[in-house]
């Protein structure tokens, strides 16, 4: 279960929500949706513990993994070597299958930075997948994906993050609809 | 072509004084260094002195950098050491060395001030180094819970590492002067300090001069293996 409970968070001088309420129980998705600039990210960032909220309680249950809106890699490693750099879980063929289900096959050997921008928001996806998590944020995951491998990603999550908690941030009704979602606009 | 021009010059100008004593000739300084150099107890004050130097400067440089990491992870021991730092900063040398002379032997005091000099250094380097990390990537691993050693070998030490580098480098110039200087004044047996007094007290310029080449090649070296060194554990964190 994630909840924010009468949450206020300001950056400086500026109040980005102010006495702001949700509740996502335990196993559902949710997709978050809004304006640039509404808070969606903070959002996140209160519920992974990135953030404390400046009033009000930011509460979860259970383990928590990301997708951040950035890659966030180590471009000197391999797709694998960011995986393992973070992997709680899984053997080193399940997550060479993983990384071969996100279309990355070709990708295994090379660095990260070798690697075309769709190629590394793959290896971001993966890495979330890679961990132990009871609810899994997504901030914008298939940004500067092709139609084709949005759709495999989003297929590659679902099935991995089966009965557990998603929350998305998008800017694009497509996306929730394509991850199965409930939509909450801030 | 400059360094010829300069050569000239120490050459005309010590022609012109006529007084070896005041200003030997660059003639006079290189034979000064060959029979220096044929000496093997020029060697053995060398290594003896060098690597007193040298354990301070590694003392230094596993001290600060521990130091520094762990003042960059708890506040309290930031706030502990504060006083610390700042005297190993601002206490003149020569403070340290009448001090070292008082409660150590002569024999390792170029190791302690060595030690004093270079951990300021590698500590505020390190400490810069661990300021400036990515934060982007700090939340990386705080958010999948990555285990200390491997933030530290994969996250840590390859953003680290040059700053560490470029402290070393500059502390290593510094413990070598520094730790002649206080040989110098301590004068243990059978060190480079210890000749160089011989030379002061006879007011012998050539070699003086030739003396001081020594330890400059000497810290120019031990500067330079610092680097290589740290090269090449960047290579090796970048392949790991």
């Amino acid at each position: 279960m994630l909840s924010l409970y009468k949450v206020t968070k300001r950056y400086g001088p500026q109040t980005v929500f102010s006495n702001f309420s949700l509740d996502i129980p335990s196993g559902v998705r949710i997709s978050l949706m809004g304006a640039s600039g509404c808070g969606k990210t903070t959002v996140l960032r209160l519920l992974a513990g990135l953030e404390e909220p400046d009033a009000g309680q930011a509460k979860r249950e259970g383990t928590i993994s990301l997708v951040f809106q950035e890659d966030r890699l180590l471009n000197a490693l391999t797709p694998m070597g960011n995986l393992r750099l973070v992997a709680g879980r899984g053997t080193s063929g399940w997550l060479e299958n993983l990384l071969v289900r996100l279309g990355l096959e070709h990708s295994l050997g090379k660095s990260v930075s070798e690697l075309s921008g769709g190629m590394k928001r793959r290896v971001a996806i993966a890495r979330a997948l890679a961990v132990n998590y009871d609810a899994i944020l997504l901030d914008e995951p298939f940004r500067g994906l092709d139609p084709d491998a949005r759709k495999s990603s989003a297929q590659v999550i679902l099935e991995e993050a089966q009965g557990k908690t998603i929350l998305l941030v998008t800017h694009d009704l497509a996306e929730a609809g394509l991850m199965g979602t409930d939509v909450v606009r801030l | 072509m400059a360094a010829v021009f300069w050569l000239a010059f120490w050459q005309i100008l010590a022609m012109a004084l006529g007084q070896e004593y005041l200003l030997a000739s660059p003639l006079r300084v290189l034979g000064s260094l060959i029979k220096l150099l044929v000496e093997p107890t020029t060697w053995l004050a060398s290594l003896r002195s060098g690597g007193r130097i040298l354990l301070g400067f590694l003392g230094a440089a596993a001290f600060g950098a521990a130091l520094a990491f762990l003042s960059a992870r708890y506040a309290w021991v930031r706030d502990f050491t504060a006083p610390l730092i700042s005297s190993a900063r601002s206490v003149p040398v020569a403070s340290f060395v009448i001090l070292a002379i008082i409660l150590v032997s002569s024999r390792w005091l170029s190791t302690l001030v060595a030690f004093v000099i270079g951990f300021p250094l590698i500590f505020g380097n390190v400490t810069e180094g661990m300021r400036r990390r990515d934060s982007k990537l700090q939340e990386v691993t705080q958010v999948f819970g990555v285990p200390v050693i491997r933030r530290l070998l994969y996250i840590d030490l390859p953003q680290v590492l040059p700053y560490f580098k470029s402290g070393a480098i500059n502390a290593m110039g510094l413990c070598w002067k520094s730790g002649i200087a206080a040989e110098l004044i301590g004068i243990p047996d059978g060190t480079i300090g210890e000749r160089l007094y011989v030379v002061k007290v006879n007011l012998y310029t050539a070699e003086l001069f030739a003396w001081t080449a020594i330890i400059v090649v000497l810290g120019a070296l031990s500067s330079r293996l610092i680097a290589c060194l740290s090269d090449a554990a960047a290579h090796a964190l970048e392949k790991q």
